[in-house]
């Protein structure tokens, strides 16, 4: 096999062109691919009309975020990618192959800031390019813990929330405004971050010895997991106030749709998580108990790392899947990015603009997809590395 | 020939077992077992497969709870109450025929996770006593290796190393050679042997002759969950009284 990749004319013999049964298919797939790349890049070139991109394009990355407030979505932005270039710095130093996920960061949040919305003079731009070379030269020149960067990350996390939305005086934004790709990172983002732990809670619960936990998990993660999350969704929607005293101020229709795929993402997190603790063996809790461990300090450091390790792609997997139907919050009236895009479609001005809008969303999707399972390869590569 | 190897007699006890009994279900797997281990003593326990030997000894840091007798170690009695458990896992290390080191932690943190979580020690305390462990192991220079990368010999070297950095009173050992290629066997007994005469008290599962006569003071054999025969060395292996243990040897001593 490493012979013939050298080799271009035997590889394709050897892969397309075995048996006369391939020969056929391999022309067939080459003609119907082949005229769909023509006509794309023929279409894309003369008749596409890709300046509704740019024209729309602040309506895509915030939907209607007001202008004036832009600046919260900015500082976010520039503290993200010092905060990219400190982690990526740090483990540059010792991990090489632990750099990708900042680099895709660092190039999402330069993407943004390259097209300048919002800010036309573009004086933000070399300040958060600088903000993330420092960030690197920071955390190479500083020796740091790992702890240091979840703590850094977490605090970055509420900050950046805290930014988008908080009243600083000068009126804070409502999440009504909130929208296009800002809302779709930011459901995603939360509910993953919430989702994780509380799945994991809910994993050892349904192990509990105590029958009434164990049940209460058990009932959760079963009814849960037996509803799709457009029900959830709209069950969110309208039982979260349920929750509430009914003086209570109401929730808002975003923080109901987090609570809501939080619920469902931690149900199915939960499963995953009890399948990676079934594997580590009971030998690790006997290990752990015999030097003196207690049962908590046991199941914290020894087994659920172990089990945590185990089922990284499967959890992956699901965090991506979650991104990807944070696209359902339209039919609950939330405006993500896709419902932008069809809103951009629908605007009169863009008439018989089409294709454009979906090409242009499927390759942000994909880019936001693809660097999270290409962190979750580096993340299992340097924890194989590590065993 | 049967000289005596150190003067016990004036140890105390460190563990006392009276009448232990232990069920899996119906299934008795120790019957009536009563013994007493002075301090610095080393006793082998050895019998047929199946016999009672890993349960013993499990019981006797509650990895398995007996369901009535009486275990004491070094005063305290073995009970259902927590504190009890958590004083007496800490005077008492296990080494496993599996090793069970952590995979997610490097040797040094296999060694030294104990001594930060348990007994609150400082890292650099920790570990600087760590490294001094696995000196006396043999391996210093795999501290920053991960188990996954070590030879099995290596790897039970640290588990010994993990054990004893918690300062035991005693040791258990559960047939810590037989998951090992024949040629890592001597590695591991060599340190199990320096250790027995450096006085710390010592329950060994394992069926190496060689280690018994040269270390053992005692020799325990277990059958069905009882014990059969207790006696030197010596005694036990030159002129086994009971009729089971003379089966049991004629098999172990291959034919
Ligand atoms: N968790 C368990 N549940 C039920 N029965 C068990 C359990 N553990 C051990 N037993 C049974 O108890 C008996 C004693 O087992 P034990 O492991 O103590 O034997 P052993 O002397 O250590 O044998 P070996 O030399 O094979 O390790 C065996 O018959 C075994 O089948
Ligand atoms: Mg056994």
């Amino acid at each position: 096999m490493v012979k013939t990749k050298n080799d271009p004319v035997r590889w394709l013999k050897e892969n397309l062109f075995s048996t006369p049964w391939n020969t056929v298919l391999s022309i067939v797939v080459v003609i119907v691919v082949g005229l769909f790349f023509k006509n794309l890049l023929e279409w894309s070139f003369t008749k596409a009309r890709w300046a509704v991109i740019p024209a729309n394009f602040r309506l895509l990355m915030v939907g209607p975020y007001p202008l004036e407030q832009l600046w919260r979505i900015w500082a976010s932005l520039i503290a993200i990618s010092l905060a990219a270039g400190f982690s990526w710095g740090t483990s540059t130093r010792e991990r090489p192959l632990a750099r990708a996920p900042f680099v895709l960061l660092g190039a999402i949040a330069l993407l943004a800031l390259v097209w300048q919305f919002g800010n036309p003079s573009g004086t933000l731009v070399p300040v958060a390019c600088i903000g993330l070379v420092a960030g690197v030269f920071i955390g190479r020149a500083i020796k740091t813990e790992n702890r240091v960067h979840y703590y850094l990350w977490t605090v970055l996390f509420f900050v950046c929330v805290f930014l988008i939305g908080f009243d600083f005086g000068r009126g804070g934004v409502p999440s009504s405004l909130w929208g296009g790709l800002l809302l779709t990172v930011l459901l995603s983002v939360v509910s993953i971050v919430a989702s994780f732990p509380l799945g994991v809670l809910l994993a050892i619960g349904r192990r509990s010895k105590l029958p009434v936990v164990s049940g209460f998990c058990i009932v959760f993660i079963e009814v849960v997991r037996g509803v799709p999350l457009i029900a959830v969704l709209f069950m969110a929607q309208l039982f979260v106030p349920f929750f509430f005293p009914p003086d209570f101020p109401q929730l808002d229709k975003v923080a109901r749709a987090i609570i809501g795929m939080t619920l469902f993402s931690a149900a199915y997190m939960a499963e995953n998580v009890r399948g990676g603790l079934q594997n580590v063996p009971s030998g690790q809790d006997e290990a752990a108990r015999a030097i003196g461990l207690s049962a908590t300090q046991t199941l914290f450091l020894i087994v659920l790392p172990q089990g945590l390790r185990a089922v990284i792609p499967t959890i992956v997997g699901q965090f991506i899947s979650l991104f990807k139907d944070t696209s359902l919050v339209e039919i609950i009236g939330l405006t993500d990015l896709v419902g932008i895009g069809e809103a951009v479609r629908n605007n009169p001005d863009w008439l018989g603009v089409t294709r454009e809008i979906p090409i242009t969303l499927g390759v942000i999707y994909f880019i936001f997809t693809y660097s999270m399972s290409l962190a979750a390869k580096n993340l299992e590569q340097r924890l194989k590395t590590s065993n | 020939m049967s000289q005596p190897r150190k003067d016990l007699s004036n140890a105390p006890k460190i563990i006392v077992v009276e009448h232990l009994n232990k069920f899996y279900g119906m299934f008795q797997a120790l019957k009536d077992v009563s013994l007493s281990v002075q301090q610095g003593e080393v006793v082998v326990v050895i019998g047929p497969s199946g016999s009672g030997k890993s349960t013993f000894i499990r019981c006797l840091n509650r990895l398995e709870e007996h369901q009535s007798g009486r275990i004491m170690i070094d005063n305290t009695e073995l009970t259902n109450d927590v504190r009890n458990i958590d004083a007496i896992r800490r005077d008492v290390g296990m080494v496993f025929q599996s090793f069970n080191l952590f995979p997610h932690l490097s040797v040094l943190e296999n060694i030294t996770i104990g001594q930060i979580r348990v007994k609150k020690i400082v890292k650099s305390e920790a570990e600087k006593m760590a490294m001094e462990l696995l000196e006396r192991v043999g391996i210093p220079e795999q501290a920053k290796k991960f188990p996954g990368q070590l030879s099995g010999g290596q790897q039970q070297r640290v588990a010994i190393a993990r054990a004893l950095a918690m300062k035991p009173k005693i040791m258990l050992f559960d047939e810590p050679t037989s998951a090992l290629d024949p040629e890592m066997i001597a590695e591991v007994l060599e340190v199990m042997k320096e250790l027995a005469k450096s006085g710390m008290t010592m329950v060994c599962v394992t069926h190496e002759m060689g280690f018994a006569r040269e270390v053992a003071d005692r020799i325990m054999f277990f059958d069905h969950g009882q014990i059969i025969e207790q006696a030197t060395p010596e005694d036990f292996y030159n002129n086994p009284k009971s009729e089971r243990a003379k089966l049991f040897l004629s098999q172990i001593l291959g034919h």
